[in-house]
């Protein structure tokens, strides 16, 4: 990866951890792990950035494939010993209620949503892409995108209601 | 719920984020293993290389001497042992001088 582009990678950063906790349902050894590998594809060339998107769509789709390329090894593996599926994991109790009590309260009804809602949501609400930019990071049609933001929000809202 | 109030949720939910600094991530991750592709070239060579010398080979033709077919004695072969055989294998030579005095 060339210099320039690291250093953009240096800027968006602490918002691709944002990004990672919420795919990881705010479980931080497995953003960080998440991320790490991430970058780990990037400096192996196995992610290469095309210019097609803007670099910030291109690294969130990145890190949301890598996050679901472990989701779906452990749930193979566990397949593969004959166990019950590992569980995704679980937010910590801890971490959920850490900080304000009102964020807690987010964060527990952002993680009672389905993986599709939540996703669109934080992209939009925190991370200011549009919908059309989140369905492409979510890899889905804007038509499916604005389905999952509108359910989205109003489930949010009951939950938090 | 506005828009707007959704976006202060959101940055309440991320506000205990804390990322850790770009570079700890960025060491963890392992640098590219650019070495992989010249092992990898190198192990089929050598592959390549020991196949073809031990690769087993067919055996050559039989030469000409080979292919002659051995002479075998069968046991009624006597019988074709006729008086004159020898005009069945040799042209006869007549002298006319000699044949027609």
């Amino acid at each position: 990866m060339q210099q320039s582009n690291e250093r953009d990678l240096a800027a968006l950063h602490p918002a691709a951890f944002g990004w990672a906790l919420c795919l990881c349902r705010w479980d931080r050894p497995e953003a960080e792990d998440v991320l790490q590998m991430t970058y780990e594809k990037i400096l192996d060339g196995r992610a290469r950035f095309d210019g097609r998107a803007s670099l910030r769509t291109w690294l969130y789709a990145v890190i949301r494939r890598t996050a679901a390329d472990r989701r779906r090894a452990r749930f193979l593996r566990a397949l593969r010993l004959r166990f019950a599926p590992e569980p995704a994991p679980a937010p910590d109790p801890a971490r959920v209620a850490e900080g304000s009590e009102r964020a807690a309260r987010v964060r527990a009804a952002l993680a009672r949503l389905s993986v599709r809602q939540r996703e669109v949501l934080d992209l939009v609400f925190y991370h200011d892409l549009t919908v059309e930019e989140a369905a492409r990071v979510m890899g889905v049609s804007l038509g499916s995108a604005r389905r999952h933001y509108d359910r989205g929000k109003r489930r949010l809202e009951e939950l938090l209601t | 719920m506005t828009d707007e109030e959704l976006r202060q949720l959101m940055a309440e939910a991320h506000g205990g984020d804390d990322p850790p600094p770009y570079h700890e991530i960025r060491a963890r991750a392992r640098p590219p293993r650019r070495w992989v592709p010249a092992v990898a070239f190198a192990a089929a060579a050598a592959a390549a290389a020991a196949w073809i010398a031990l690769r087993p080979r067919p055996a050559p033709p039989p030469s000409v001497a080979d292919l002659r077919v051995p002479a075998v004695a069968y046991p009624l072969d006597f019988l074709l042992d006729v008086p004159g055989a020898d005009l069945l294998r040799t042209t006869p030579r007549f002298d006319p001088k000699e044949a027609w005095p």
